[in-house]
């Protein structure tokens, strides 16, 4: 996976969807507001890779985000302001208007994807070599 | 810096000042701490504040134009990524994909904002006015390189890792639980 979007057939997005209640949902505007001070990615790997559980409190996410070394008053006022609350929502009601009901759900291009990542590799090159096929023809 | 005052009380002394002045002098030099102590009141009241800031205590206007000199200040580590992802891009040839996303409609919309915030002449609007500067700023700093980590060296805008033109596009509908 790592290999295809570094040599830039494929970029990887990851969209929230919270299915898991409060807790998700606060993980989720942690991230964006990391996000806003270009640490999106470094909290979405505590979250998820880390299992950083004390992250989905508001006490671990500040703690995450000064060993990040962010701003971490910016990144409060973030937090309780729930300043990227609107953009969580708007992913979560594109999603299910994609028809997306659970997690995790891949998408290749739109296209339903598959569950494991050998088929999501398999779907990207073969969706790859399509891609070429068009632009040769 | 009592010593100091010694010293400068026997050079005192043998320019045969007398005693009285050169108590005078010391009494005097002994106010440099006292006011060097109150200089530092003003730096204590600002950790206090940022403290307090910091606690999410509620915030008044003034409170917000100091977040606001935050969010310029925010921008400056903003130029200090993009130049030590420069290194990065300049190595991958990737020179083009941060001017290619400020193509977008994003960009439009900062200068639309921009405009609109010249033009606002009510203190409420300004404020509404900058923090829709801020938005833009917000959105225009996320676009990196990644420095370290397995995505070392991949432009990443947020959500997004990965070349914003690959004609493949991966997406994950996930939750962190």
């Amino acid at each position: 996976m790592e290999e295809l979007i570094k040599t830039g057939v494929a970029r990887y997005e990851y969209r929230h969807f919270i299915i898991f209640g409060s807790a998700s949902r606060f993980a989720a505007m942690a991230t964006e507001c990391a996000g806003d001070q270009g640490a999106w990615w470094e909290f979405h790997d505590a979250y998820l890779l880390e299992a950083r559980a004390r992250s989905f409190t508001r006490g671990g996410a500040i703690e995450l985000a000064r060993d990040e070394g962010l701003d971490v008053a910016r990144f409060t006022q973030c937090v309780d302001n729930e300043e990227h609350a609107e953009r969580i929502l708007q992913m979560q009601q594109q999603a299910i208007s994609e028809g997306v009901r659970g997690t995790p759900t891949f998408r290749i291009n739109g296209q339903p994807g598959a569950r494991s990542l050998n088929g999501i590799i398999e779907q990207v090159h073969a969706a790859a070599e399509a891609a070429e096929n068009q632009e040769g023809s | 810096m009592l010593a100091r005052m010694g010293r400068a009380g026997v050079v005192l002394a043998g320019a045969a000042v007398s005693a009285v002045l050169l108590l005078a002098a010391c009494s005097s030099d002994s106010e440099e701490p006292q006011q060097s102590t109150a200089a530092q009141v003003p730096e204590q009241q600002q950790e206090q504040s940022a403290t307090a800031y910091a606690a999410g205590q509620s915030e008044s206007v003034e409170q917000q134009s100091v977040a606001a000199a935050d969010e310029a200040q925010a921008s400056q580590p903003e130029a200090t990524q993009s130049g030590d992802a420069q290194q990065g891009r300049e190595e991958r040839g990737d020179e083009e994909r941060v001017p290619a996303q400020s193509e977008d409609g994003e960009a439009e919309d900062a200068e639309q904002v921009a405009a609109q915030a010249g033009d606002e002449e009510a203190e409420a609007e300004e404020v509404s006015g900058q923090d829709e500067v801020e938005d833009v700023e917000e959105e225009a700093m996320v676009g990196m390189i990644i420095e370290s980590g397995h995505r070392a060296g991949l432009f990443a805008n947020r959500n997004m890792v990965g070349d914003p033109n690959a004609p493949i596009v991966i997406t994950e509908y996930s939750d962190f639980l």
